[in-house]
């Protein structure tokens, strides 16, 4: 299976194999560096993609939608080298494949990354599922990691003297949210079409503002405003269609999978004990009494790894029965699932610091278990002894 | 491609590349094309080009004043941009077109006259 991405050539929309879309790029950057410097730059590159797209459009059928590698590899042999800047005007016009490679560097160079030409990536609050004022999503999607690791550091950072909270509320002051669509692809840094697509739209209502009193200008920039409209309609069709496909291939099957169901349930109680005895490790330096009373000289640290060991050991056959089935490691990852109680457990640990209610309920944790082990006990006793 | 032949295409590399920009003038003058056209009348001639090289060429005839394009509707796909000749363009034709007649019956002429 290959992933797909779509491109809006001159207001055009295709699909293209992931492949066949780097290539493609590279030859658009290259491209547009050769003909650095020639006024009519913006013109030329359109008029190529307009020409690239009537090639797509005679590759593709009634059942092909997709343009694939080979299609865009024969597309750009076709097309050949662009050079025409201010430096290569006189040798624009070089005639045959034998003067094409004659000048050198102005070629094309099959497979080259466009990692030179890659839009500038913004730090932005993100809020879209945030847990509280999207700086470390924000921060996470800026470096392209996992956005668990960012708020591990964050909560790590917090327990040297609060320097983590402080550096959170700075940033939530300081840096800017992504509200805008625009904001939200440089946030990113990829070459979203939709950026493209509100980019030129605007490039183009700037120049008819301009232009406005030349009457062939504006029924250029007219046709011009249509064509791009029509391409968004048609991106946003595709959009949806391929949401759509990959919401059913990723999730389609996935209920059906856990061959044990109670598993779930057990495995959620288990994170959750787990996550109240590591509080009780950390910040009571026991379990009420009896760990002190077995283990007394062990330090608190220690407790904890060991507390780790013996859960994941407890917990893996659950996870087994809970998660058997293709697919398993690609969302739910050991570490991710730690990283995960690790966040957790910082919430709590915060909570329990400044919220004094519910510090009180937690202290009350250890009382209500004994009460519950003692109840257990004489009942086990009364009964069955 | 035969050795003797490849290695004239290299040396004629430089003359051809000049006679390009003459040679997509009189196609546009004959009638109205678009790119494509330009390109398949060059196809299969020594003069063979790619799109590549065309689009910067025309927009740089364009840009002096030589040819001109207007948009028109095609029966499949967006509208074209069909090309034709400027006054400007045709008389820069006619006297390209005088000089090459020159530069031919100079080539003829050469070596004839000689004892």
């Amino acid at each position: 299976m290959n992933k797909v991405i779509a491109v809006n050539l001159n207001g055009n929309a295709y699909q293209l194999e992931e492949i066949g879309y780097d290539r493609l790029r590279a030859y658009l950057d290259s491209a547009a560096a050769g003909l650095a410097g020639n006024p009519d730059r913006d013109e030329i590159l359109a008029d190529i993609e307009q020409a690239i797209a009537e090639k797509f459009r005679a590759a593709l059928g009634p059942h092909k939608t997709v343009v694939a590698t080979r299609d865009v590899e024969r597309v750009i042999a076709e097309m050949g080298p662009v050079a025409g800047g201010a430096t290569a005007e006189s040798a624009a016009g070089a005639a045959g494949p034998a003067a094409g490679s004659a000048a050198p560097g102005a070629g094309f160079t099959p497979g080259a990354a466009p990692g030179t030409n890659e839009a500038p990536r913004r730090l932005y609050l993100i809020h879209e599922g945030a847990m509280i004022g999207g700086v470390c999503n924000g921060i996470a999607v800026y470096f392209g990691i996992d956005v668990s690791i960012v708020r591990v550091v964050f909560a790590l950072a917090a327990l040297l003297y609060g320097s983590g909270i402080l550096a959170y509320l700075l940033l939530m002051f300081i840096v800017p949210s992504a509200t805008t669509p625009e904001q939200k692809a440089a946030a990113q840094g990829l070459p979203k079409t939709a950026q493209e697509f509100i980019h030129r739209a605007k490039a183009g209502y700037y120049q008819g503002m301009k232009t406005w009193g030349d009457r062939r200008a504006r029924r250029e920039w007219r046709r011009k405003f249509k064509a791009e409209m029509r391409g968004l309609g048609q991106q946003i069709k595709q959009d949806v269609h391929n949401a759509t496909w990959n919401c059913r291939q990723n999730w389609g099957q996935w209920p059906a999978s856990p061959a044990f169901p109670g598993a779930w349930v057990v495995l959620k109680a288990l994170e959750i004990l787990f996550v109240i005895l590591l509080l009780l490790v950390l910040f009571h330096h026991g379990f009420w009494g009896w760990w002190t009373w077995h283990f007394g000289g062990m330090p608190w640290w220690l407790a904890i790894v060991i507390l780790v060991l013996v859960f994941e050991l407890i917990r893996l056959p659950f996870k087994a029965a809970a998660f058997w089935g293709p697919g398993y490691g690609r969302w739910h990852s050991p570490l991710e699932s730690l990283l995960s109680l690790l966040f957790f457990a910082f919430l709590i640990w915060l909570l329990n610091r400044h919220v004094p209610a519910f510090h009180q309920f937690l202290s009350q944790i250890p009382d209500f278990l004994r009460y519950m082990a003692d109840s257990i006990h004489t009942w086990w006793v009364r009964n069955v002894h | 491609m035969a050795p003797p032949e490849a290695n004239l295409e290299e040396k004629f590399s430089a003359l051809r590349k000049g006679l390009l920009e003459f040679l997509v003038l009189k196609i546009i003058a004959a009638r109205q094309v678009y790119a494509a056209d330009i390109l398949r009348e060059l196809g299969g001639t020594e003069f063979t080009t790619q799109e590549g090289t065309l689009y910067p060429l025309l927009s740089k005839l364009r840009r002096e004043q030589l040819v001109d394009y207007i948009w028109q509707e095609s029966e499949a796909g967006p509208p074209r941009k069909y090309y034709q000749l400027t006054a400007r363009g045709r008389d820069q034709l006619r006297e390209t077109l005088d000089y090459w007649q020159k530069i031919t019956a100079t080539v003829k002429k050469l070596g004839e006259t000689t004892p």
